[in-house]
């Protein structure tokens, strides 16, 4: 009961997980579009990070034997990004909602391998999420739980 | 494997409440989670005292002062919760006074020790805990590439 109750949660965290990459991955399409030229680097680099996870996110689930969810034409964006500033907005948005896929991820599945991805997930989109804050100026630019959906 | 026993070992302390197997796991939980606590206080008073000796960085050592000392306080929450009603609430140790000015170089390190101690903890629990102490492991993560880079 306890494992079928398990492989559910895991299962639906890792489907969730990769709901969530893929939009990321999609708005990143948006601030890559808008944003300052100086950071087509970095926008580049994360955009990579997130397509990796996804892949290895895709390779877990299929391993696991469920069916991956292909990524939607189009998610939505939750304000409208018109110049580099509300696209370094979305930026710090989409790590931010990152984390908190990642913290929740963490919480729900039950090997060390699946926790070890998702901490290393949640660091990672700490660290891109307050280096966006930072370039925007938020002081402070980190926060004492990231993936807190109320922080 | 010892996620899944941690965790069945915390369903059958909380269900039974006094099996010694189950006493046993939580009080082992409960040292582990005050371990991390006495870190984070530590942590926050080294980054208040580096302020001595990098007052350029004044800024971020009071910001990381801060999320450590938040750190600690929500893992006390967690201790009260795991020790149940029964357990008086450890208070703050008042031990961490006139810590010698800590450099930064040796803050950074802790803080990656933190980490790392904090997310290897994480692996070894579930649900909320196992969050909370992944969330504090990138906290600290977060405090050396960003704010001491």
């Amino acid at each position: 009961m306890i494992t079928s109750h398990t492989r559910r949660t895991e299962s639906s965290a890792l489907l969730t997980a990769i709901e969530s990459e893929n939009a990321a991955i999609f708005a990143y399409g948006v601030v890559a579009a808008f944003s300052n030229p100086a950071r087509v680097n970095e926008v580049a680099t994360h955009t990579a990070a997130h397509r990796a996870r996804r892949d290895a996110l895709v390779a877990l689930s299929t391993d696991a034997g469920e069916t991956p969810p292909t990524a939607a034409a189009a998610y939505e964006i939750p304000f409208p990004v018109t110049d580099a500033v509300t696209a370094a907005q979305l930026a710090a948005q989409i790590e931010s909602d990152t984390a908190v896929t990642y913290r929740a991820f963490v919480e729900q599945v039950d090997t060390d391998q699946l926790r070890t991805f998702g901490i290393d997930g949640l660091t990672d989109a700490a660290i891109r999420g307050a280096g966006w804050r930072s370039a925007l100026g938020t002081a402070p630019s980190t926060s004492a739980f990231p993936g807190d959906p109320a922080s | 494997m010892t996620g899944t026993a941690a965790a069945l070992g915390a369903a059958a302390f909380s269900l039974s409440a006094c099996t010694d197997n189950g006493t046993a796991e939580a009080a082992a939980e409960v040292d582990q989670l005050t371990a991390q606590a006495e870190r984070a206080r530590s942590d926050a008073a080294a980054a208040t005292a580096a302020i001595a000796l990098a007052p350029d960085k004044s800024a971020s050592l009071t910001t990381i002062s801060a999320e450590r000392t938040a750190h600690a306080l929500e893992l006390d929450a967690e201790i009260a919760r795991a020790a149940g009603g029964g357990a008086t609430t450890t208070a703050p140790p008042s031990t961490s006074v006139a810590n010698a000015p800590t450099g930064v170089d040796t803050l950074r390190t802790s803080l990656n020790d933190s980490a790392r101690s904090a997310a290897d903890l994480a692996r070894t629990m579930s649900g909320y805990r196992a969050g909370l102490l992944g969330s504090i492991s990138a906290s600290c993560s977060t405090q050396v590439a960003v704010l001491l880079p």
